[in-house]
């Protein structure tokens, strides 16, 4: 609320980060380790005296070239440039407190740049010895700014001591920072080889083929020997609100998780047929089955990690909407828009309502929510009535955990609550629920409804998080009626109970009989 | 007055104090200024060599040795453009951000143009067999997109200083902005294009010295250093032009309340008057010498009058925290010295035997 908000609802922020980031992330990762690979394939032809070898390998470096620096090195930049536009109070507070990490990664980017060039421009014109230490060089320089970036990314998710010390050391060395540190560089492997895999099968045959893509394979093999447990090992280090997201307290983490699972599956399955089975018969299209697999695998992999700190930015400090803990506890029943510096409406006014709830949506929800093709939030609402919408931007943590709560006042509530039920419901005038179908029968407790009205947007009865095992200790309608009276006491993310004193006994009467049904 | 610094984003703070910084941004904007200069320039007499070399042998060897070129100066101009990027977000990040964000969809093209420009630049190398129309052409949409890179640059460099625009952000919220009301927009540009063309010509000239056993030397030591010569002088009504479209109370500091910076631009001007001269007379070394110095008084003078847009504002700027990182800048410092000697060392290595290797 700093800073204005590049508002692109149609497509969202996130999207374009994501779109931007995956390419870069890839790229990066694939120059770490095709680093180390073109220093061990190239050493190989020599020992074994191999021309072919050597050639293969001047033709990957070339493509190796040219994908690292100009796609690899630019899509940095384009980061650079995109996080500042998306989220530029996150981007601010990491590069106040990490600029000498982010200059000493400059010149680990600079040395880089001038070992690719020398690498691929002197292939047989100079020594073999000097040819490797360029190729050192290289992998070298691109492993140490691996080894800052993912300190920094380690960072976002678990901040861990820092949080109080505010240090730099201590921001860097965090909690995830080893796990992650090699759970990347075998990644990096990984993808190396497997993109050897796809230049052996196609620039190779006979078996020159089959010698390069066992070699691959085995490369592959011993990367993922190092990368799976280490995986593990990231998995147990990380926070126990993101290791119950990929349990499934989460879905988006745990589909991740599925895609995960699946894709290392067909890797896997894929490396095993090919390398140890049919080397000869690993042709173009299969070594790019091969290479998609591991995308999708690291694809899934980086999606579970952006999810797993949500609603943050920057765990524990500052949520993804750009305003810190303590600015978020502060806000608290304060009006935002008198607070936020780029709006037009200062206050939400008769006549001004829609105008006054988009701007609190561009400020508050935009960072994640759009009306387009990422997370879409006209979709989820378009069957709840306006009462429930504003009901539920009071208890947004308890929907999915990954919500900030809802800053501002019960007014600027409902002007959200409104602008979003209008735009979820074109031509259904504001106010009016939705028709129940006739043919619909009628609930056969009058709680149900009510259930339907306020609590349904957070509770299942037995699915997410579940009421009916909750009820098991209220086994007369006096008690589940005390609880009703004091939600908020029990769980700070649940609002008090807001309709009437009617309402309030018939959801009594209905969760009472909840307890006594079966499921 | 309030108004405006009620929108300006609140800084976060400095880790070391902002003279640090200051210094930083100085030193690698001045590489940056050349690595563009150098790639601009390059790009440009790639065009002309592509033309012109349909029907003169000379012509297309200079064409294609500027285009085999290319890529190595866009890759470090792009790196040398990383460090000042860095060291302004320190310094004016709320500034740049919010500029930024204003004019947000032709900012964020940026990216994609250079990408496309880069492979450009690229797919001219490794193509030998493509007509020498397509060269042209594709060395003619290279050069467009770098300028209109450098305009973008212009773009936010400019917005950033004037909060009072940034209100433009509310009649698009997407960023779909420029920043062209501004005044000095199109003068600054025009003398920054003016300048890279000079530092090309000058820098391509001097590369020609060195290199004076190439067949087509005689001709692209000629034709850079006329080039240069020429963009120098034109540089010279071109910052004029721009000091004289400033605002009132930065001109008037300018020539009336300070000698020393006064002193400077003349200075500036007098050194590139000088380097045109010096081009003419083919004296490549000093002009190149002269116009390094001449570009490190520019910088100053760039940033100088940057201070003063920003000077109303000076409340907002970043001021160093109690939980400082002097410790880590001395690393920093410590790694590019490494780094230097290690680039050093690599290119002294490779180049005693790649010659070694020619002469046997």
């Amino acid at each position: 609320m700093n800073y204005p908000v590049w508002y692109i609802p149609a497509v969202g922020g996130s999207m374009v980060i994501a779109v931007m980031a995956i390419v870069h992330v890839v790229v990066s990762h694939f120059a770490v380790g095709g680093g180390l690979w073109l220093v061990l394939t190239e050493k190989k032809a020599y020992r074994e005296k191999k021309e072919f070898i050597v050639d293969y390998v001047k033709k990957h470096a070339k493509f190796f070239m040219l994908l690292t620096m100009v796609f690899g090195a630019m899509t940095g930049v384009g980061i650079w440039f995109t996080i500042a536009l998306i989220n530029p109070s996150g981007t601010s507070a990491l590069i106040h407190s990490f600029v000498f990490a982010w200059a000493i990664e400059w010149v680990f980017f600079v040395i880089e740049i001038v070992a690719a060039f020398l690498y691929f421009y002197t292939f047989k014109k100079i020594s073999e010895k000097t040819h490797l230490f360029i190729a050192w060089v290289y992998f070298i320089a691109a492993w140490a700014s691996l080894f800052i970036i993912n300190a920094i990314l380690a960072f976002m998710m678990t901040p861990g001591k820092w949080l109080q010390t505010q240090n730099f050391w201590d921001g860097m060395f965090n909690p995830t920072f080893w796990p992650s540190l090699v759970f990347r560089t075998f990644l990096c492997f990984a993808l190396a080889g497997s993109y050897a895999l796809l230049t052996a099968a196609k620039k190779l045959k006979g078996e020159e083929k089959k010698s390069m893509v066992r070699y691959n394979g085995k490369w592959i093999l011993l990367s993922l020997a190092g990368m799976i447990p280490s995986l593990l090992w990231y998995y147990f280090s990380l926070p126990e609100t993101a290791q119950q997201g990929i349990g499934g307290a989460s879905s988006i983490m745990y589909k991740s998780l599925i895609h995960l699972v699946i894709s290392l599956g067909l890797f896997l399955l894929l490396l095993f047929l090919f390398i140890l089975w049919k080397a000869q018969k690993l042709n173009f299209t299969w070594s790019i089955v091969t290479l998609l697999a591991i995308f999708v695998f690291f694809g899934a992999f980086e999606f579970i990690r952006e999810a797993g700190r949500k609603p943050f930015i920057i765990a524990d400090y500052m949520y993804v909407s750009g305003l810190t803990k303590t600015q978020h506890e502060e806000l608290q029943d304060r009006s935002v828009l008198a607070y936020a510096k780029w709006v037009q409406t200062k206050e939400v006014k008769a006549g001004n309502e829609l105008q006054a709830g988009e701007e609190i949506f561009r400020i508050e929800c935009s960072a994640c929510h759009t009306g387009g093709i990422k997370n879409n939030i006209y979709g989820v609402l378009k069957d709840w009535d306006q009462k429930k919408i504003i009901r539920s931007i009071g208890a947004l943590p308890g929907i999915t955990g990954f919500m900030p709560g809802f800053v501002g006042t019960n007014v600027e509530r409902a002007a959200l609550g409104k602008w979003l039920y209008a735009v979820s419901h074109k031509g259904v005038p504001a106010g009016e629920t939705q028709p129940a179908p006739e043919s619909a029968p009628a609930p056969a407790f009058p709680g149900e409804k009510v259930f339907e009205d306020y609590c349904a947007a957070c509770h299942e009865i037995d699915g997410d998080n579940a009421v009916r095992p909750k009820l098991k200790n209220y086994e007369n309608i006096e008690k589940i009626l005390d609880m009703l009276g004091k939600l908020d006491e029990l769980n700070e993310d649940m609002p008090a109970f807001e309709g009437s004193d009617a309402e309030k006994k018939a959801l009594a009467q209905y969760l009472l009989e909840l307890t006594r049904r079966e499921k | 007055m309030n108004d405006l610094l009620n929108i300006i984003p609140n800084p976060d703070p400095l880790p070391v104090a902002s003279g640090w910084f200051s210094f930083l941004s100085y030193l690698t904007y001045f590489l940056h200024l050349l690595g563009v200069g150098i790639m601009f320039g390059i790009a440009l007499f790639a065009v002309m060599g592509h033309i012109r070399g349909r029907k003169d042998e000379n012509w297309k060897l200079f064409g294609s040795r500027m285009s085999k070129t290319l890529p190595f100066t866009i890759a470090f101009a792009v790196n040398l453009g990383v460090a000042p990027l860095l060291f302004i977000q320190v310094l004016y990040g709320n500034f740049f951000y919010t500029a930024s964000i204003v004019i947000g969809i032709p900012w964020l093209m940026l990216v994609l143009l250079l990408i496309a420009g880069y492979y450009s630049a690229y797919y001219i190398v490794f193509k030998k067999e493509s007509s020498p129309r397509k060269k042209s052409l594709l060395a003619v949409a290279v050069t467009v997109i770098l300028g209109w890179i450098a305009f973008m640059l212009v773009n936010v460099n400019t917005l950033m200083m004037v909060p009072a625009r940034w209100k433009a952000y509310f009649s698009s919220l997407n960023g779909m902005n420029l920043n062209l009301s501004e005044a000095t927009l199109w003068p600054r540009f025009i003398f920054y294009i003016f300048l890279f063309i000079a530092i090309g010509g000058v820098f391509t000239a001097l590369f020609y010295k060195i290199k004076n056993k190439e067949k087509e030397a005689n001709l692209g030591f000629n034709f850079a250093a006329a080039v240069s010569g020429y963009f120098a002088l034109l540089a010279v009504p071109a910052f004029v032009y721009f000091v004289l479209t400033l605002p009132a109370e930065i001109k008037k500091v300018l020539f009336g309340g300070s000698v020393f910076w006064l002193g400077l631009v003349v200075v500036f001007l007098l050194l590139l008057l000088l380097t045109g001269f010096l081009n003419f007379k083919k004296k490549i070394v000093g002009a190149a010498l002269l116009f390094t110095a001449g570009l490190v008084i520019f910088v100053f003078i760039r940033n100088f009058i940057r201070g003063l847009y920003l000077k109303p504002f000076a409340e907002k700027f970043s001021v160093v925290s109690g939980n400082t990182q002097y410790g880590v800048m001395a690393l920093f410092f410590v790694v590019l010295a490494a780094g230097l000697v290690l680039i050093a060392y690599l290119l002294v290595r490779t180049a005693r035997e790649t010659r070694s290797a020619g002469s046997q």
